[in-house]
């Protein structure tokens, strides 16, 4: 007994020590973290005043060099919305790759679509001492003071969603609200041109996610301005392939005239796709545009069916240009505040021949 | 004629989610022109198939008193993983359809032997379990959806129809069936409820509750394996977070459906009636036109009614 109560007792001397260590004093947000490797360590060299492209961050072998040393031993965080969807994955895995093709350490956690998870990940990366860390923004409010947290102890960060909002860093990302345009106005010109400009329209949504309501409500107002004599019947639960099909089953039972369905992503769409193939619409009378260009959609647009089109959320390329954004940082080069990613709609003629 | 307010209260108390599942119904029926007719109670049926079937399996769990299974949804979605990989992979369909039923019964086996020997609690161990498991199905995934031209072959599983009704409302029937004959008119099931209601007692006239509590998980996992291949086939695809969106409406139909916690008492007949109320519930706000952003609170609020009325019986108790 009396073993255990020493043993209890340099325990908690031991936790009081560690307590009691003097800490480095927290630097402010933008400012040098004390005792970094780098002059500019902590710091972004932040070129203000535009949106920057991909050719911002390019980066040269000096600059990896430079970045090299300014991480030293640490490592550079992953945080990605998810690891379940062809999109996040591509995201995550592009960087992870790319930041390893530069000899830097890596370390991935999947916080499953959970802002809560988000924010354990960022204490435990700030904690294990990570220089940057690239995050996928699930909910910009939920995370801002996890976000300035980690920034106030010199942690760069690169964020690839929630651009707008970035902290002690870059922002890289497609935005949503593009996102939902392009998908709003491509259904827009389908409408217009092949049903004369009237359609009945389902919007899929996923109220959970404020990234996901951008996108379904900048597919509405695309829809709403170029194709006004559509009838947008509703919003209904998207974003799986599961929520998209129960959802335009029973949404078909309401309104059996619907023709045009205009998705959030590409995995709702699976869904709606197939409860109107069940309810035996025509497919040259119907019309599917999603977004994130998933490989099964691109298929199903190239097999020439109802799904007409889906937006190229480029999951590779950003995932690239976070990695060369961290490398810009650790080098303490100049880069823009925001990179934007552009977006394009692909169709059935992107697609034949390839 | 005088009214007897305890009996009005003791049938509330005894009937509670159906009275509100029928009062909803005739609400929908009123208000909208497409609720009652053949072709959407065929899709509500056909909805509510999957989480039926494996609430079968988590109601044998519970009413043994042998704690509740958190790991069904996730063993559904491995089930639908494999499936899809084996399929996708080139082997004949059969193959994948037995690759996804047995995985289930493993992994409800491996939980049961956890539970019955190892003496872990049995939320604790699927809730393990659940995460290994979600683990496994994204390593398999590596985020992407599977599918194949060759899964079109299990189709008919999901969405064919035998006559008018659909395939997967026949199987949920069928396996209702034998799940109300096994716990009603057989030893198995008289000692399920035995077990459930006292477990010393049962154990001292001599039944193996051990034998009884693995084989329920065993249950579970196969249908929750079975599970998986039908939504694969409902699906024509499968991703590693297939079975995220199935947990909550699994534990719920059990739950909502009387089947006591503490085990030993519960009708197999009312989880159906729930799995279906469940159902409905997001079919008639979509029918009422009610916007997305409302639906949540007025289905919770509906769910927080039935199960109010419903707990009535143990408050009298």
């Amino acid at each position: 007994m009396k073993i255990w109560k020493i043993v209890g007792l340099l325990i908690l001397i031991g936790m009081g020590m560690s307590y009691c260590k003097p800490q480095p004093e927290p630097a402010l947000p933008g400012q040098a973290g004390k005792g970094t490797a780098s002059a500019v360590a902590g710091k972004p060299n932040i070129v203000t005043g535009r949106i920057g492209t991909a050719e911002d961050l390019a980066v040269t072998q000096e600059e990896i060099n430079k970045a090299k040393s300014a991480l030293g031993s640490s490592f550079v965080g992953i945080i990605p919305c998810t690891m379940m969807t062809e999109y996040h994955y591509g995201v995550a895995a592009s960087a992870k790759t790319a930041l390893e093709s530069y000899g830097f350490q890596v370390q991935l956690v999947d916080p499953e679509t959970k802002p809560e998870r988000q924010i354990s990940a960022l204490e435990n990366f700030s904690a294990a001492g990570a220089k940057a860390i690239v995050v996928c923004v699930l909910d910009p409010k939920v995370l801002q003071s996890a976000l300035e947290e980690a920034a106030s102890q010199g942690i760069f960060m690169v964020q690839v969603a929630g651009r707008e909002s970035v902290v002690n860093g870059v922002g890289i990302s497609i935005d949503d609200a593009d996102l939902g345009r392009a998908a709003g106005e491509y259904a827009a010109k389908l409408v217009n041109t092949e049903m004369k400009g009237k359609a009945e329209v389902a919007i899929l949504d996923y109220p959970d996610l404020p990234n996901c309501v951008i996108r379904a409500n900048n597919i509405e107002q695309a829809l709403k301005e170029l194709a006004p004599q559509a009838a947008i019947l509703g919003r209904y639960l998207g974003a799986w392939q599961e929520n998209g099909l129960k959802s335009m089953e029973n949404a078909l039972q309401a309104h059996p005239e619907i023709n045009v369905v205009v998705s959030i992503n590409d995995a709702g769409a699976y869904g709606a796709m197939q409860a109107l193939e069940n309810a035996k619409k025509n497919p040259a009378r119907t019309i599917i545009v999603g977004i994130d260009a998933e490989k099964k959609a691109l298929e199903l647009i190239k097999q020439g069916g109802m799904y007409r089109g889906t937006v190229y959320t480029q999951p590779t390329e950003t995932g690239w240009l976070a990695a060369e954004a961290v490398v810009k940082l650790l080098a303490g080069s100049p880069v823009p505040k925001e990179i934007k990613v552009p977006v394009r709609v692909i169709t059935k003629e992107d697609l034949v021949g390839k | 004629m005088k009214i007897s307010w305890p009996r009005v209260y003791e049938f509330l108390a005894e009937n509670g989610f159906i009275i509100i599942f029928f009062l909803w119904c005739v609400f929908l029926t009123i208000a909208t022109p497409s609720f009652l007719t053949f072709s959407n109670w065929r899709i509500v049926l056909r909805q509510a198939s999957i989480v039926g079937i494996i609430a079968i399996g988590e109601t044998l769990i519970v009413l043994m008193g042998a704690g509740m299974d958190i790991s069904l949804a996730a063993i559904l979605g491995l089930s639908g993983v494999l499936v899809a990989t084996t399929i996708a992979g080139g082997f004949p369909v059969f193959t994948g359809l037995l690759a996804g039923i047995v995985i289930g019964g493993i992994i409800g086996f491996g939980n049961g032997i956890l539970v019955t020997r190892v003496r872990i609690n049995g939320i604790v161990v699927t809730l393990g379990m659940m995460y290994a498991l979600e683990g496994v199905s994204f390593v398999l995934t590596r985020g992407q959806t599977i599918s194949s031209p060759a899964m079109q072959t299990l189709a008919p599983l999901s969405r064919g129809y035998l006559g008018p009704v659909p395939v997967p409302v026949l199987l949920l029937f069928l396996f209702y069936g034998l799940a109300f004959y096994l716990l009603n008119y057989t030893v198995f099931g008289a000692r399920a409820y035995a077990i459930g209601n006292n477990e010393r007692a049962s154990w001292l006239s001599g039944i193996n509750i051990d034998r009884f509590r693995l084989l329920a998980y065993l249950f579970a996992g196969l249908l929750a394996g079975f599970g998986g291949v039908m939504q694969t086939a409902r699906m024509g695809s499968a991703t590693g977070a297939m079975g995220s969106e199935f947990l909550f409406p699994i534990l719920t139909a059990v739950i909502l459906g009387g089947v006591s916690l503490s085990g030993g008492k519960g009708k197999i007949l009312n989880v159906l009636i729930a799995a279906v109320f469940l159902t409905t519930i997001n079919n008639g706000l979509i029918l009422l036109n009610v916007p997305i952003y409302s639906q949540k609170i007025i289905s919770g609020a509906i769910l927080i009614l039935a199960l109010s009325l419903d707990r009535l019986r143990n408050v009298r108790r």
